[in-house]
C-alpha cells in the first residue's frame, strides 16, 4: 500500500489531528500585493486624516467663539434699533420726554375748549386758559364772573367783573405751560366731554328730574367757564339765577 | 494594535504582515478568488477607522476574526445564499458533490479536502476553517462567532465528520 493511501486510511480513522495535518499541507497562497500596499497607505492616511480632524475641531471651536462673540456685540445693537422703532408716533407718548414736550406744545397751541374742559377738572374754581384770548379780542366782559354770581346789585357785579378779568388774566399769563404740566397724558380725551351744549343738556336733565340745586350749579359752571355764553332765561328762571 | 490607536503606523504594519495570511486565507478557503479580495479588504478598512474604538478586552485575533465572521455574514446574507446551521441538522453527505474520478495522487487529497470545507454549511465552514487555518480555541470560536461553546462544538464536530465521511466516501 502506497504512502499515500496509508495516509488516507489514516484519514479514514477518524482523527482530528489527521484531518487537520492533512490540511496543513495545502498550500498557503497570500493577498496580492496590490492589496497590501493600498490597505497599509489606508492605515498612513487614516493617522494623517485624524490629525486633520483634530485642526478641523479646533477650527471649528474657534469660528464657533468667534460668530457667538459677534452676535453678542451686535444683539445689544439690534435690540437698541427696534426699541427706537417702538416708540414711534403710533405707540403709547408716555415714555419719553420728547412726547411729553410734544405734548406740550399740542396744549399750548390748540388753546380751546378741549384745554378749558380739562383744567376745569383739576381745578374746579380756576377759570380757563382760552379766557385769555376771549378777554384779548372782546372789548369789554359782557357775562358775569364767577365772583359776579355771588353779588346781585349792578354795582358789585361791574366791580366783580373787573375782579375777575384781572384774576383771569394774572392767572393765565402763563398758565398755557402749567395747564399743560399738570394735565395727565389722557387729557386730550376728557376735554372733550363738557362743551356748553352737554351742559345744557345735563341742566335740563336736572330741571326735569327736579334737581334744582344740581341744576344751578351746573349754570354757575357754565358761566363761570363760558361767560359770553347766553343761557335761556327759562333755564335761569327755573334755577332762580334770572 | 494599542501603538497603532497610539498613532504608531509601524505596528499597523507589523500586524498586518502576521495576520493578513490567515485571514486571507480564511476567506479564500470559502469564496470565489475576487469576492475573497473584496471582503478582504473591506475587513482591514474597517479595522482601521475603527481603531479609536479598539478596547483590549480580548485578543487582537478575537478582535479580527469577529470582524471577519461579520462581514462574511454580511456577504452571505446579502447573497440571500445564508443557509442557517443548526446542531441537530444532518449532514449531507458530501460525496455526491466530488467526482472521485479526480481524484488521482497525493495532492489531490488535499484538494479533495479543499473543495469539501468549500460544500459545507457556512457555519461549519467557518468553524472549521477558525480552527485549522486561524488555530483558534473553542472558546474563541464561539466568541467570534457569537454563539455558545456548546455550539461552536457542535460546529466543528459536524463540520469534521462530513469532511471525514467526504474523504471515505472517495476512498473506501
Amino acid at each position: 500500500m502506497a504512502m499515500s493511501d496509508k495516509k488516507i486510511i489514516d484519514i479514514n480513522a477518524h482523527n482530528d489531528p489527521e484531518l487537520e495535518a492533512l490540511y496543513q499541507q495545502a498550500s498557503k497562497p497570500q493577498p496580492p500585493e496590490h492589496l497590501d500596499k493600498l490597505i497599509k497607505q489606508a492605515a498612513a492616511e487614516q493617522r494623517s486624516v485624524k490629525k486633520l480632524r483634530r485642526h478641523h475641531w479646533f477650527s471649528g471651536i474657534a469660528a464657533s467663539v468667534i460668530v457667538g462673540l459677534l452676535v453678542l456685540q451686535l444683539y445689544p445693537v439690534s435690540i437698541e434699533h427696534d426699541t427706537t422703532d417702538y416708540l414711534s408716533e403710533k405707540t403709547q407718548p408716555v415714555l419719553s420726554d420728547d412726547l411729553t414736550q410734544k405734548e406740550e406744545d399740542h396744549f399750548t397751541a390748540v388753546q380751546g375748549e378741549k384745554m378749558a374742559k380739562s383744567s376745569k377738572r383739576q381745578q374746579a374754581s380756576t377759570p380757563m386758559p382760552e379766557q385769555k384770548m376771549m378777554m384779548g379780542n372782546a372789548a369789554a366782559p359782557a357775562s358775569d364772573s364767577a365772583f359776579a354770581l355771588q353779588s346781585t346789585t349792578s354795582a358789585d357785579i361791574n366791580t366783580y367783573s373787573d375782579m375777575s378779568r384781572q384774576h383771569v388774566s394774572e392767572t393765565f399769563s402763563d398758565a398755557a405751560p402749567e395747564a399743560s404740566s399738570i394735565v395727565p397724558a389722557e387729557a386730550p380725551i376728557k376735554m372733550e366731554l363738557d362743551t356748553p351744549q352737554r351742559m345744557i343738556e345735563r341742566i335740563e336733565k336736572y330741571i326735569k328730574e327736579g334737581e334744582i340745586e344740581q341744576a344751578r350749579k351746573e349754570v354757575k359752571l357754565l358761566k363761570a367757564q363760558y361767560p359770553d355764553f347766553e343761557i335761556k332765561k327759562e333755564i335761569l328762571k327755573r334755577v332762580e339765577l334770572d | 494594535m494599542l501603538k497603532y490607536q497610539a498613532g504608531d503606523t509601524a505596528a499597523f504594519d507589523t500586524l498586518y504582515e502576521k495576520y493578513k495570511g490567515d485571514v486571507y486565507r480564511f476567506l479564500s478557503r470559502q469564496l470565489e478568488p475576487a469576492i475573497a479580495e473584496e471582503l478582504y479588504q473591506d475587513i482591514w478598512i474597517k479595522l482601521i477607522k475603527a481603531k479609536d474604538h479598539y478596547q483590549q478586552t480580548a485578543s487582537f485575533r478575537t478582535y479580527l476574526y469577529t470582524i471577519t465572521h461579520n462581514r462574511l455574514r454580511d456577504h452571505w446574507r446579502k447573497q440571500a445564499n445564508f443557509k442557517e446551521d443548526t446542531d441537530n441538522e444532518t449532514s449531507t453527505s458530501l460525496v455526491d458533490t466530488i467526482n472521485p474520478e479526480t481524484v488521482t495522487n497525493d495532492n489531490q487529497a488535499v484538494n479533495v479536502l479543499l473543495e469539501g470545507i468549500k460544500h459545507l454549511p457556512q457555519e461549519q465552514q467557518q468553524a472549521f476553517l477558525l480552527k485549522v487555518e486561524s488555530g483558534l480555541s473553542i472558546e474563541e470560536i464561539a466568541e467570534v462567532m457569537q454563539s455558545s461553546k456548546e455550539s461552536a462544538k457542535s460546529r466543528l464536530r459536524y463540520a469534521m465528520k462530513k469532511l471525514r465521511d467526504h474523504l471515505r466516501g472517495i476512498w473506501p
